[in-house]
Order: C-alpha cells, then structure tokens, then sequence
C-alpha cells in the first residue's frame, strides 16, 4: 500500500481531490436515497399485504352474500321470526360453551399444578446448586490459603538458596586461592628440582676432571718408570736361563689368547669334539665361563672404542653342546588348566610356565628336581605366552585379553600392562635392544613397544592372523594364519620378504646365532630357514607327530644341532639338524598334546608343558 | 495512509440508485409495480438482482418467465460488467435515480452473455483477478493463494464484507520493496463513442527514467483522444467509480486504491455533458 515516494503536501493534492470528489458523489448518488429506497420497498411490501389481504376480503363477503340477501327479505316477512328458535338452541349453544370453558378451565388448572410442581423441582435443584456452590467456594479458599503457604514457603527456600549461594561462592573463592598457593608451590617445587639436577651436573663433572687428573698423574708415573726401567742396564751375557725363562713367560702369555682366536674364528670346530668326547657338565660349565668371560672383556672394549648408541643385552651362545633328552626328572601338576607357554630364563635354572588360568608360575631346577619360586598374578586373561628378557629380570607375557603385561621377577603383581590390540594377544618377544618389545595379535597387527615409556613405537599391519613372532636384531619375523612367514625390517616400512609353507604356522623359534630359523606348522611338519639366503634348508616330519594346535611350540636345541618338539599324541619328537633323520621320540608322562617345549641355554634340561596341566622336565 | 483506507471503504461502499420497471411489452396479470434498489458499484448486476426478480415473477404468468435480462435506454446491460462502470459509462450525466428495463423476453444473444448461475459470475470474476494478477506479478501471487483464499475473495464480494475482502485482496496489492510498482497496470479504458468494447495494453506504472506514471500518461499513451489539448475546450470527461480523478494521479495509486475487485482499473470516458 505505498504511495507514491513522497507523500507530502503538494502530493496529497490529487489526493485529496479524489477524497473530496468521493464523498460529493456519496452525497448526491447514495445519502440522499439510502433511507428512501428502503422506505419505499417496505411501503410496498405494506401495499401488497394490503391487496391480499383486501383480495381476501372480498372472497369472504362473497360467501355472506347470499344470507345477506336472504337478511331483507326475511326482515320483510317479520324481522322477529328468525330470533323465534334461538333461545333454547342458544341455550344449548351456551352451555356447550359454559362447558367447553371449564373444561378448558379444568385443564389450565391441572397445567398450573404441573407447573409449581416443576417449579418447586427446579428450586430444590437450584438450592442444591448453591449449596454446592458454597462447598466449592470454600474449597476455593482453602486452597487459596495453601496456596499462599506454598509461597511462603517458597520465599524461605530462595532466601535459603541465596545463603547457600553465597557460602558457596566463599568456598570458591577461598578454594582459587588455595589453589593459587598450590601453584606457587608446585613452581617452586620446580625450581628446586632444577636446581638439584644442575648441582648433580655440576658435580659429575667435577668427578670427570678429577678422574682425568688422576689418570694424567697416572701416566705420567708410568712414563717416569718406563724412563727409569729405560735407563737401566741389562746385562745379556751373564745368564741364559733368563732367556728360557722369558720365552716361557711370553709362551703363557699367548695361552689365553689362543682360546679367544679359536672362538672368534669359527666355533662350529670344537664344539663337536667336546660333546662327542662326553664332557662333564662341571668341566663344561667351567670352559664356558672363561669363554664368556674372555667375550664379555672383549665386548666391553668394543663398547669404549666404538661407543654404540644403544645400549645393548649381551646375548652370547653360551652352549656349546646340547644333549637329547633321554627321560624324565620330573612330572608336577602345575596349573588349574592347560599350560600354554613355557620359557627358560637365561640363567637355564630358572623357568617359566603359564596357562589358561591366567598365573604364571616362576620355577627354579634344583638338581634333578622343579621347586616352586614365585607365582605372578594379575593376568587379564589366559596366557598365551611367556618371555624372559635377556637379563632375566623381567617376564613378559602375552594374554587374551588383548594386551601384553610385564613382570619383574620377585614381584608378584604385573608392573605394566601393553595395550593397544583388539584381539587377543598371540605372542609377546623382548628385543636385544634393551626396553624394547614386540607383540603379534589376531587383530592382524604386529606392535613394536618402547618398554621405559609404555607406549606402542610402531604398529605394522600384518594382513593376517599372526600366529608367533620372533625379532633378531633389526628383523621381525612373524607367522599367521594364512601358511605365510613375513619379515619385517625395522628400519622399513613394508614387508621385506615372505616364505609360505604348507600349514598354517603355529610357531617360530630363531636359532641363537640368529641365522636360522625354525617354524612349526599344522602339515605337521618342522622347516629350518636359513636367514642368510632366505630359503627353507630343511623340513623335518615324521610318522606319528602331528600338530596338536595352532600354537604348538617348536625349538632349537641351544647349540642348533637339534630341533624338538611335542606331538598331539603326548610323545616328543626330535630330529638332528646336519642329518634331517629323526634322531628319536620320547614317550613320556604326558596324556595329551603338548603345546609347547622349551630347551635350557646350557643345554642340559627340557621342559614341556601340556593341555593336562602337566609341566614335565627332561634330562 | 488512514486517507487510503478511507477511499478503499468508500470505493467499496459506493452504491448508485436504480428504479426497475418491468418492459412494458412483457405480459402480467396486474399492474407491476417499480422496484427501488441501491446498487452497489462494485458487485455485478446478476449478483444482486435476486429480489427484483421475484418481484416482478410475482405479477407474471409462470409459463412466460425466461433469463431475466436488463436495459438502459434500449441498450442491453453486460452482466459481466460491474455495475459502476455502467453506470459511469451510459448514464452517469441522466438524473437520479437510474432507470433500468427489466426484460423476461427476447434475450439479445449477440450482445449479452448467458448468465445461467451464481457459478458463472464466480468464474468471470476469478478469471479477470487472475487475468490481473498475470499482469501485475506474472501470476505468482494468485498462484500461491489457496483454493480457500480464492473462495474467501468471492465470498466477501458476493455477501459485501468489505473486510473479508480486503483481507485477501491485499496481498494482490502488494509489490517488491525493491520496485516501485507493478509490472504491468491492469486496466481497461471504455468509450461509449466507439465499436470496439474496450482498450488494454501493457503499460508500466513506472517510466524509464523512474518517474512515476500518471493518469494523464497512460490516456497520452493509450488513447490520446480522450485528453483535451493544451488550449482547447475539455470534451471527454475521464471517470472512474462516478468521480474524475486529476490527470496528475499516479497510476499505480490508482491502481491500488480505485480498482474494482477484479483487481482493474476499469476507466470510463465519456463526452462532456452539455449543460
């Protein structure tokens, strides 16, 4: 309804003119017949009423007419004749009427009963009305009353609210300055702490200098000796025995070495004829010690020239000779239910075993004998496998319930738990390089763990169901489901390699040397890889071994010469590496299949553990 | 705006009487009478004629009773027009009150339409609000009225409830704030003094320059026959619902305040009366 842009005065003009014309024309078209036409149109529905009504009218005279005329002619004859008959028949007439009327009268007063009987119904009705009226007035009020209760009430609760409220806001307020205190103290706590640690590199470096002085005050006496031995005159000529003597002593000088230059050559050479001549153990554990003894000097040079970045277990083939198990030590009932993993530490006298009643049992080998050591609880789950860290200080343990815990051995509760899988938990491997693990899952992955912090490094997805996995030094190698073992490079994302075999891989156990490796599938058969040209060197089967389940255990004998492991059946079956023949099969005390045998590093002891909860040790 | 408002109801409200006498010819059985009866301009004579009818139907046989029609002067009355612009156009200079011919007989086929129920004048009336409503905003007001909205329209022009009209009809009246009008006026120009029945053309309520249209305008544009020259002498009168708006009225005021409810303009141009 805009009009137009400015609807100012001039503008209005037109306007106005058409305003002015309307109502001229309303005047002279409209007001002067709006009463008159109507006026008329009544006078002539008047004037038509009046000709029906006059029509009407003369119809009826036209039915008199005739007594009309018959009127003066009668009178003519005597107007007193025709009012001869009337007073009996008038008589009658009246007292029909008389009787008509108070029948009528009869009739009216019988309504008029009716009627204040009706009324009085009506009364009684509308008195009962008001009584309920006043009942729900005072209802009304009552409630009104309690209305106002209510309000006081409420009025209370909020004078109350703002009390609290204010309290409140007091506890606030002296909560923030609490909290204030607490930060300031937390800064300090913090400066302190920084200035601990700077006082501590303060002082370490005040060793170092001392350390060096007194190395330099070292050499510099040494030097001086060496001046002074240079200084002084050997006479040659006067005693050759000396000579003899001399020779002698550089002979037994050059004794220890030449171990050291034997081993470091191929090992492989004297191995053999120590076992086959039948050593004693004792003899035999004495050499190994002053082989490890020698190596471990030699590494520990290594370490100060070279200065390698990582700190590193030192994992030294300490066995020399292994011998086949020939009978049995010892038979324990060890869990409540299968017995799932077993694992040697590396001292070989301590061994672990768990379940699926989700404990593992620590044990020590006395003699010929399994003595309980330590049980470690807090498992989520049935355990699927056990591992000693090269130290033999921690225990690792992978579970169902789709995470991998930590032990330390002599506490009983788990230190740490690593989570990160969906599925269950398949196997859980330390690495060489210290606080370092690796978990294979059905979940399809495998995870490699940063132990200090806990938490998942990398995670590599793996394709399939992994069975096992082992780790060499930047190697993992895993085996699943789908009859594939992969190789996984440390340092490369995707897999390096794969070697299918003809089942479904249910273990794999990696040579000490770390050149050979050895799976266990369900077509019941054993393979050796050889690491270095990545192909099978070897398959070892044999009538009436068969898998018992998807994660029966396989190994090495500690110095690689033989290969072990449980049958379904209960029995054990061992084959010689160099020959590939089946070198013997041990039945034992076991009644059902065995899940998994474990050989000790000096070679002397085997485990086995079965579905029956049985644990049995070998000699 | 309450001034607009005014105009709107007195636009409305705008009533013309009218005397109906019974064709002489026709045949009765007693004398009939003359009716009186207010019109109103903005209704359709068919549409409020019920009473005279039954007036005159009461004096004649049954048998000689046929579609009631009107005349003025001897010439037929178009139902189809409303009633204001009859008047303006035919008899707006004779005196009150407005004699019509009532006729029974001889219907004038070739100048009038049937006009066999209330149904038909409903749908005259849609189609010319429609036909306007094309004009104005290519339709899409009218097509985004429910059917109840139409019938709202028809109702309040059939009872004469101005408010129930106007209640829908102002909707029709609306334009984009970005414009300063409609598209098109919807408008039809009659002249008494030519054969054909009226002029429509397309004609924007604002010109090139932005300038609003007028009155004057449109009749230079459209029918310049209609305006007196500079000098001479007034000869036509321009008359819409029985006033002379000024040549200087905006067009598209106009428009929107002194249309019939079919949402035109309907203008009228007669000769000057004499007197």
């Amino acid at each position: 309804m805009a009009g137009p842009g400015a609807p100012g005065v001039p503008v209005a003009r037109w306007k106005r003119h058409i305003v002015r014309q309307l109502r001229q024309r309303d005047r002279t078209q409209k007001t002067l017949f709006v009463e008159l036409v109507p006026a008329y149109n009544r006078l002539l529905e008047k004037a038509e009423l009046l000709g029906w009504i006059s029509e009407k009218l003369q119809l009826e005279p036209n039915d008199v007419t005739p007594a009309t005329l018959q009127g003066p002619w009668e009178e003519e004859s005597g107007p007193d004749s025709d009012q001869v008959p009337p007073p009996t028949t008038l008589r009658v007439k009246w007292q029909k009427e008389e009787e008509g009327l108070r029948q009528d009268c009869g009739k009216m007063a019988y309504q008029v009963v009716e009627k204040s009987a009706a009324l009085g119904a009506l009364e009684a009705t509308l008195e009962e009305r008001q009584s309920r009226l006043a009942a729900l007035e005072a209802c009304a009020a009552e409630l009104q009353e309690a209305r106002a209760r209510q309000t006081q009430q409420v009025d209370a609760q909020r004078a109350l609210n703002v009390a609290q409220r204010a309290a409140y806001e007091a506890l606030r307020a002296q909560a923030r300055l609490r909290e204030a205190a607490l930060r300031r103290l937390e800064e300090e706590a913090h400066d302190l702490l920084e200035r601990l640690v700077q006082r501590k590199a303060r002082a370490a470096a005040e060793r170092n200098l001392r350390l060096e002085r007194h190395e330099k005050a070292k050499q510099a006496r040494m030097s001086l000796e060496l001046k002074k031995a240079a200084k002084r005159i050997v006479s040659i000529s006067e005693s050759p025995n000396t000579i003899g003597g001399i020779r002698e002593e550089a002979e037994t000088l050059a004794l220890p070495a030449e171990p050291l230059s034997l081993k470091s050559g191929t090992g492989e050479k004297w191995k053999r004829p120590f076992r086959s001549a039948s050593a004693t153990s004792l003899t035999l554990s004495r050499c190994v010690d002053v082989v490890k003894e020698l190596l471990d000097f030699k590494k520990r040079r290594g370490h100060s020239i070279g200065g390698a970045p990582e700190p590193r277990y030192q994992s030294i083939p300490v066995c020399v000779a292994a011998q086949p198990p020939t009978q049995v030590q010892d038979v324990l009932d060890a869990h409540l239910s299968e017995v799932n993993a077993v694992s040697f530490g590396p001292s070989s006298s301590l061994l672990a075993t768990g379940g699926a009643d989700r404990l593992i049992h620590l044990w020590n080998v006395v003699g010929d004998r399994l003595k309980a050591n330590q049980t470690l609880e807090g498992a989520g789950g049935s355990i699927t496998s056990v591992d000693f860290d090269p130290s033999g200080s921690q225990v690792l343990a992978a579970t169902y319930s789709q995470a991998a815990q930590l032990w330390k051995v002599g506490e009983v509760q788990s230190k740490e738990t690593l989570s990160g899988h969906t599925d269950k938990v398949t196997a859980a491997k330390f690495k060489l390089t210290r606080h370092q693990a690796v978990t294979g899952s059905r979940d399809r992955t495998v995870k490699e763990w940063d132990l200090g912090r806990a938490y998942c490094s990398r995670t590599i997805n793996v394709l399939s169901y992994c069975n096992d996995v082992v780790c060499g030094d930047h190697v993992i190698i895993s085996g699943h489901n789908d009859q594939k073992i992969r190789f996984w490079d440390s340092r490369v994302p995707c897999c390096t390699q794969v070697i299918p075999v003809q089942g479904r891989v249910t273990s794999l156990n990696l040579s000490q040397d770390q050149l050979h490796l050895l799976s266990c599938s369900r077509d019941d058969t054993l393979k050796v890889i050889d690491l270095r040209v990545n192909n099978i060197r070897q398959a070892f089967r044999a009538d009436g071994f068969r898998c018992g389940s998807d994660w029966t255990k396989a190994v090495f004998s500690p110095d690689r010469s033989y290969v072990l492991a449980g049958s379904w059946d209960g029995a054990l079956y061992i084959w010689d590496v160099d020959t590939g023949k089946l070198e013997g099969s041990l039945r034992g005390p076991h009644c059902t299949a065995v899940n998994a045998v474990a050989w000790c590093s000096s070679g002397s002891h085997v485990v086995s553990v079965d579905q029956a909860r049985k644990v049995v040790l070998w000699h | 705006m309450t001034d607009d408002k005014d105009v709107l109801r007195d636009v409305w409200f705008g009533r013309i009487p009218t005397c109906f006498t019974l064709y002489q010819d026709e045949i009765t059985e007693r004398e009939a009478e003359p009716y009186y009866l207010l019109l109103p301009r903005v209704s359709y004579l068919t549409l409020v004629t019920d009473k005279v009818k039954k007036h005159f139907q009461k004096v004649m046989r049954q048998e000689d009773i046929s579609e009631i029609w009107f005349e003025y002067e001897g010439t037929p009355l178009k139902w189809h027009y409303p009633i204001g612009l009859l008047f303006d156009l035919l008899a707006s200079s004779s005196a009150l009150p407005w004699n019509i011919t009532v006729h029974f007989k001889s219907f004038p086929e070739k100048d009038l339409l049937h006009c066999p129920s209330k149904d038909a004048i409903e749908a005259h009336f849609m189609s010319c609000v429609k036909e306007a409503d094309a004009l104005k905003h290519k339709s899409q007001v009218i097509n985004e009225m429910q059917k109840k909205d139409h019938k709202q329209l028809w109702m309040g022009l059939q009872n004469d409830r101005f408010d129930q009209f106007w209640a829908i009809n102002r909707k029709l009246m609306e334009y984009p704030a970005e414009e300063n009008g409609f598209r098109y006026i919807p408008f039809r120009i009659y002249q008494t003094t030519t054969e054909r029945p009226f002029i429509q053309k397309l004609f924007r309520p604002v010109a090139a320059d932005g300038q609003l249209h007028t009155l004057g305008d449109l009749l230079k544009e459209v029918c310049p026959s209609a305006i007196a020259p500079e000098d001479g002498e007034k000869k036509n009168q321009v008359m819409i619902h029985g006033i002379e708006p000024m040549l200087e009225t905006p067009l598209q005021w106009l428009s929107e305040h002194l249309s019939y409810p079919d949402n035109f303009l309907h203008i009228s141009i007669i000769p000057q009366p004499t007197d």
